[in-house]
């Protein structure tokens, strides 16, 4: 019993340090990419070469701050918003699998688990907002509330055909279904196409980071934040974009199987790297497009999005149909 | 059908955009680090006044005060004496880089070829009455290579 | 315990009144706007100004006629160069001075390539407003050698201080057509890649037709100029209509919209860039030799009496009136600015739209607020 809870807290200390490093990783890999799609070199001066430790010398200052509570905010929520922010980011990691035999969790009901778990980090935008009793922080939670259930419907539903080709909700089971045929990538294009739209507004990112939307609503549901509290607001939004990928990586591309037979390479390594092929893509998509607009957002979502992920779903079925 | 043909032009110009960005990400940076890298400064680079100096190391300025009028921001302080030969000659002359706005109307305005602009553009200290330069600090910076005094109708 | 639950039954509704800047990173400067807001729509906007108020004005009474020159730089300081030319211009008028005209070719193509690098600056800003960042940064390269090449020939990156009353200070430097050309190229190539990225994608259609709509009427009602009038399809340009300087001799367009919405505006800015170059291309084919100033008196002293001039700045028109008693300072300098008048129009075109759509509109204005305010 004994050796159970601490091999349980064990795994859990595993997964939190590999999120935490990966989040601050990719805080600096955004900046770098930005630089460098920009023109620019991006950090260069802590730690060479190319920076690396500017995230850590960011973490150990933000870590350092004051911590200011605002007098008039309502002080359970603020407290409270960013710790549920890194909620989802940390839980979606128990069932996603990092090789075979290496998963904290084989749920069976694994995908269902994650549209559960994603739908979360709407809270802690909306208790954020609301708690920080600020003008642009409510518009911001507004934006976000209504942005996220929006977004849920076409994400979920484009998991259906990943879900209908498997014939399981398991991710591990998906990954071997996979392993058998091919990347669902190729069956499902419309679906991942679905997937990597409704992703990027899922985790809150250019295009579709109206909820942050700096030139617009300064910071968004973060105005009032600051120090640690800020700190795991922006930690959390990249361990969601891990998350993301990670999952988008799983479903689409394989998870951690080997491509072209090339099995020398470690599957954990196969994992990372699919996983942080989608994380580029994302950054890619992030510093090149404008921010859409609030009820464009619902267009895309409402008439284009949902159609699409149910003509998929529809496509799916035939196919199964035919060809098995 | 237009709904599709929209959404076909949608993401082909999303896709357009998307390859500008990728040609730029491997293309060089253009930014300079900036210590360790240097912008050369052109010829005629408007830093600040500083004084120029004759042969033998000395002022050319006659303290008249024509600088002094013409100075937008009145930042220019000149007292002048008798010099031993009988000419006047400048015995301070103080510049209040704090207010000077760099704009070269001294230098247009002295018929003395006793002043010119400096390259230098890195003017900050820690002490207010560190940027009231006198008159041999600018006569020193006067000796330096990126000085320059362009006068109205020069050519570069 | 009846009110309560009759207050019950009716859905509360509130405008909400948010303070937007004077520290806001798409307020362009420091200007404040109070906006109602119903739920994310605008349903009234409040400019409030003076927050860069300097005097200029007034400071200007103090100062001796050439020493306004440098003054002017900081207004518009994105435009410096157009600034010194309207005020120059006043002045040459008043006093009935002869230009060289190597010095008007000189001030043509310095104002030209002054139009080019603020309209450089507002795409990159314009893109920011609407979340692309990294438009901005392509548009600063190619602005980044346009102000070297200011730097060269002004010995200054923003505050020029080059036109002169008779003239421009120096001749231009030895590489400067070579140089210009090279840019003029440079750009091309931008424009095309800024077409790309952002002004021929959907999101910026979508973001940005068929808002912040400007009828001519209004726009000629409200006394806009520059490119928010003509993209209401008012084909007025000072430098066709009432040419000054040589702009005359040059053989270009004037960009004009039709609807007047906020693509328009962007087109027609986009537009004139490439007429710009137009212009400095031929204005650098037809440079005459000569002297860069004309006969000047050692003292200025313009007779009593007052002059207005005007140049077509990259925002509008840029008037300034200046009066003399006859003195070495001015009586009393008027500054007509295009972007005062634009910040009124905020109300009329950003009404009724959203939120984001009022960022939008206070970036097609292209308003600065060292002209608003001065």
């Amino acid at each position: 019993m004994m050796q159970a809870v601490l091999w349980s807290v064990l795994k859990l200390l595993i997964v939190l340090t590999f999120i935490l490093l990966n989040a601050m990783l990719l805080i600096w890999l955004e900046r770098k990419v930005s630089a460098w799609i920009q023109l620019r070199l991006g950090p260069m001066r802590v730690g060479r070469p190319q920076g690396w430790a500017q995230s850590i010398a960011d973490v150990l200052k933000l870590l350092f701050k004051e911590d200011i509570v605002p007098s008039r905010v309502d002080k359970v929520l603020f407290v409270l918003g960013p710790i549920i922010a890194f909620m989802p980011a940390l839980m979606v990691w128990a069932v996603i699998p990092f090789g075979p035999n290496f998963v904290s969790a084989d749920l069976n009901i694994g995908v269902l688990y994650i549209a559960a778990i994603g739908s979360i980090g709407l809270m802690s935008i909306f208790t954020g907002g609301w708690g920080s009793n600020n003008k642009w922080s409510l518009i911001s939670a507004m934006r976000s509330a209504a942005q996220l259930f929006s977004y849920e419907v076409p994400l979920v539903l484009a998991l259906i055909g990943v879900v209908m080709l498997a014939g399981s909700l398991s991710l591990t089971d998906i990954i071997r279904a996979q392993q058998e045929t091919a990347w669902y990538i190729l069956y499902q294009p419309l679906g991942f196409l679905v997937f990597l739209i409704a992703g990027i507004a899922e985790v809150n990112r250019t295009p579709f980071d109206l909820s942050e939307a700096e030139s617009e609503l300064v910071a968004g549901w973060h105005v009032e934040y600051s120090g640690l509290r800020w700190a795991m607001y922006f930690l959390a939004e990249y361990g969601n974009l891990l998350a993301l990928s990670a999952l988008a990586a799983t479903l689409f591309l394989g998870g951690w199987t080997a491509p072209f037979g090339l099995d020398f390479i470690p599957p954990f390594v196969w994992f990372l790297l699919k996983t942080y092929l989608f994380v580029f893509v994302a950054m890619w998509i992030r510093w090149t497009f404008p921010r859409v607009r609030i009820d464009q957002l619902m267009d895309l979502s409402w008439k284009f999005l949902i159609p699409v992920a149910l003509l998929n779903i529809a496509l799916t079925g035939i196919g199964i149909t035919i060809f098995s | 059908m237009s709904y599709v043909r929209n959404v076909a032009n949608v993401v082909a110009t999303l896709l357009v955009g998307l390859r500008v960005t990728l040609r730029e990400w491997f293309s060089r940076s253009i930014t300079l680090q900036y210590p360790e890298q240097r912008w050369e400064l052109p010829r005629g680079y408007r830093g600040h006044p500083v004084l120029l100096s004759d042969e033998e190391g000395k002022t050319k300025c006659t303290a008249c005060g024509l600088c002094v009028r013409a100075c937008p921001t009145d930042v220019i302080t000149v007292k002048g004496a008798k010099g031993e030969d009988g000419k006047r000659v400048a015995t301070e002359w103080v510049l209040d880089m704090s207010r000077c706005i760099q704009c070269n109307l001294c230098v247009e305005a002295c018929k003395f070829d006793a002043l010119a602009m400096s390259d230098r553009y890195e003017l900050a200290c820690y002490r207010r009455e560190d940027l009231l330069y006198d008159m041999d600090t600018l006569l020193e910076l006067g000796r330096g290579d990126g000085v320059a005094a362009i006068t109205v109708g020069d050519k570069l | 315990m009846r009110e309560l639950t009759s207050a019950k039954q009716e859905l509360h509704r509130e405008e909400m009144v948010i303070n937007m800047g004077p520290q806001h990173p798409s307020t362009h400067g420091v200007l404040r706007a109070v906006v109602t807001l119903e739920g994310e729509t605008v349903r009234g906007v409040d400019p409030v100004i003076g927050y860069l108020h300097r005097c200029f004005e007034k400071i200007c009474e103090q100062k001796t006629w050439t020493q306004v020159i440098p003054y002017t730089d900081r207004t518009d300081y994105v435009a410096a160069l157009t600034n010194e030319l309207a005020y120059v211009l006043a002045v040459e008028k008043l006093m009935g001075l002869e230009v060289p005209e190597r010095a008007q070719y000189i001030r043509v193509i310095m104002a030209e390539l002054q139009r080019i690098a603020s309209h450089l600056l507002w795409f990159g800003t314009f893109g920011n407003d609407l979340g692309a960042f990294t438009p901005f940064l392509y548009a600063f390269r190619e602005r980044e050698t346009l102000i070297d090449i200011f730097e060269k020939t002004t010995g200054a990156r923003l505050t020029y201080n080059y036109i002169r009353l008779g003239g421009v200070r120096n001749d231009l430097p030895a590489d400067f057509e070579r140089e210009t050309l090279a840019f003029l190229e440079k750009l091309e190539k931008g424009l095309e890649e800024y077409h790309n990225l952002l002004i021929g994608n959907a999101i910026f259609e979508y973001r940005t037709k068929g808002l912040g709509v400007l009828t001519a009427e209004q726009a000629v009602a409200w006394g806009a100029s520059g490119p928010t009038l003509r993209a209401s399809g008012v084909a007025w340009d000072l430098r066709k209509s009432e040419p000054y300087l040589v702009y005359d001799r040059f053989d270009f367009e004037v960009p004009v919209g039709q609807k007047g919405d906020i693509y328009d505006r962007c087109i027609c800015r986009m537009k004139e860039m490439e007429e710009s170059a137009k212009i400095v291309r031929q204005a650098l084919e037809g440079l005459p030799e000569g002297d860069v100033v004309g006969k000047v008196p050692r003292v200025i002293k313009p007779p009593q009496g007052q002059a207005y001039a005007a140049v077509e700045a990259p925002r509008g028109e840029l008037g300034c009136f200046v009066v003399s008693d006859g003195g070495i300072k001015p009586y009393r300098v008027k500054w007509r600015s295009p972007c005062f008048v634009h910040l009124q129009l905020l109300d009329v075109i950003a009404r009724g739209e959203l939120v984001a759509d009022f960022i939008a509109n206070i970036g097609s204005i292209d308003i600065i607020l060292g002209e608003v305010d001065r």
